[in-house]
């Protein structure tokens, strides 16, 4: 009886006394996948780029798992706060290395945070964070270039994970504005050069050089309008390909040369060979980073 | 034959009770112990604080000179704080401390050769971590303090942690000059 008694008591009373768990103002968003842009400042390609590139530095064997996350303001939260939150909610990091870090994006407030998990404080310590938010994200930021400070945020921060005394410069390619760069300067050039000549034959009585700079000038212009078809075709393939591997990979279909017959044609079946679920690995901090504006 | 059952039934009862406390002493331990290991991560994260104001002091050696008020209560707070006796008085040196990190860092805003030094700004960097390390800390330290506290204080547990020594932890408080902004003589 005494015991049915006590149990009673020790099921019921602590529901009686229960109190509301220590809320969060913020409601912080469930996560899909490393980058989370949620104010919608970078382009869905840099997006997938970063996400491929952070997914593959998190399973390196000196990785770490770094979450970027842009939000519209704060909502009356302090970043260092809300980073705690975010960090906390989503357990950035693996469980037993707790090496997480994240890069917390205010764009009203103009309001960054590099937040750090335990386990990488030796290497980004608050001062090294401190400087890639004032020298390369911030500069960026003031500019207007969401894109290019995100990304060297997050180069820098994994190069001084990787590499903590020497950071090194990593930047996007630029080969396919410089292809369509020449294609216009040919254009143009050519079109001068011909101008010029035929004003030069006009005037010149000689009746077999005509022939001579047209045999010339047809191998000239030959070449050209080739350059100029082939590099019509490939910025239209490049195009199609990159677009279907843009939208194979937001629906997280397979985007491998094989699978997808070239990169023209999608798999049937949406789910992928590889990253189908992206999680964070149960990290935690204890509110080490350094936060800073623009 | 009538005499016995209620003495077994007794001992069954006595029995329960002895099983009883022993899992409730058992469960107080092992929440008391989260709560010592969480100050020791306050204090870990004080040690640091303290740690890095030298650092900080040699390279703003000459430019501070006119500052000697911050420095002096800095001073004060640590010596008091390696002398602390108890809980209580760490926990104060370490909140007049705070509060002078404040100021201090209001300070090093205003002097603008201060702004554009790399290493001043890194230290500055690594204090302002820490001070937010330390509020981390301090909330866990906080909500394992009101788990215990709650388990204490609920019935039927109330009726006996006394018995088995398990009084109240306190709560952490802000020392509450740390909330406000601090107020600068420029004088």
């Amino acid at each position: 009886m005494i015991k049915k008694i006590l149990a009673t008591l020790f099921l019921v009373v602590p529901l009686l006394f229960a109190t509301s768990k220590p809320g969060h103002a913020y409601d912080v968003p469930k996560y899909d996948g490393p980058v989370n842009d949620h104010a919608q400042v970078l382009s869905d390609e840099l997006e997938i780029e970063l996400e491929a590139y952070l997914t593959k530095f998190a399973q390196e064997s000196n990785g770490a798992e770094l979450a970027i996350v842009t939000i519209k303001n704060l909502d009356g939260e302090s970043i260092e706060d809300l980073a705690q939150q975010f960090f906390d909610d989503w357990e950035i990091g693996k469980k037993e290395l707790d090496n997480g870090v994240l890069l917390l994006i205010s764009i009203d407030d103009r309001e960054m945070r590099i937040h750090t998990g335990y386990g990488v404080e030796a290497s980004l310590t608050d001062s090294v964070v401190g400087r890639i938010i004032r020298n390369d994200i911030a500069p960026e930021f003031k500019k207007y270039n969401y894109e290019a400070g995100v990304n060297k945020g997050a180069n820098n921060i994994i190069a001084a994970i990787q590499n903590p005394e020497q950071f090194a410069e990593k930047e996007k390619p630029v080969t396919e504005f410089f292809i369509f760069f020449l294609v216009i300067f040919l254009i143009t050039f050519g079109s001068g050069l011909m101008v010029y000549i035929a004003a030069f034959l006009g005037r010149s009585k000689s009746w077999w050089l005509g022939g001579l700079i047209g045999v010339v000038l047809g191998m000239i212009l030959a070449s050209i309008t080739g350059a100029i078809a082939f590099a019509i075709f490939g910025l239209i393939l490049d195009y199609i390909l990159s677009k279907n591997y843009k939208t194979w990979k937001l629906q997280k279909k397979a985007t491998s040369w094989g699978k997808t017959s070239g990169g023209f044609f999608p798999t049937s079946s949406s789910k992928s060979s590889s990253s189908s679920s992206f999680s964070f690995g149960g990290g935690s901090s204890g509110g080490g980073g350094a936060s800073g504006g623009w | 034959m009538k005499i016995k059952n209620p003495l077994i039934i007794l001992g069954g009862i006595i029995l329960l009770i002895g099983f009883y406390l022993i899992g409730v002493y058992n469960s107080l331990v092992g929440v008391a112990q989260e709560v010592d290991g969480q100050w020791a991560q306050v204090e870990t994260q004080y040690q640091r604080r303290f740690d890095l104001i030298p650092n900080l002091l040699e390279s703003t050696k000459g430019i501070f000179e006119q500052e000697k008020e911050v420095f002096g209560l800095i001073a004060d707070a640590r010596s008091r704080y390696s002398g602390a006796a108890n809980q209580t008085e760490k926990v104060k040196a370490a909140n007049s401390l705070e509060s002078a990190i404040g100021r201090l860092l209001v300070i090093v805003e205003s002097y603008p050769e201060l702004k554009s030094n790399e290493t001043v700004l890194g230290l500055m960097d690594e204090l302002a971590g820490t001070e937010n390390r330390v509020s981390v800390e301090r909330k866990r330290y906080n909500d394992k303090v009101k788990i215990y506290n709650v388990k204490t204080k609920t019935f039927p547990t109330v009726l006996v942690a006394g018995m088995l020594g398990f009084a109240d932890k306190a709560y952490f408080e802000a020392a509450e000059t740390a909330q406000e902004a601090p107020v600068i003589d420029f004088n």
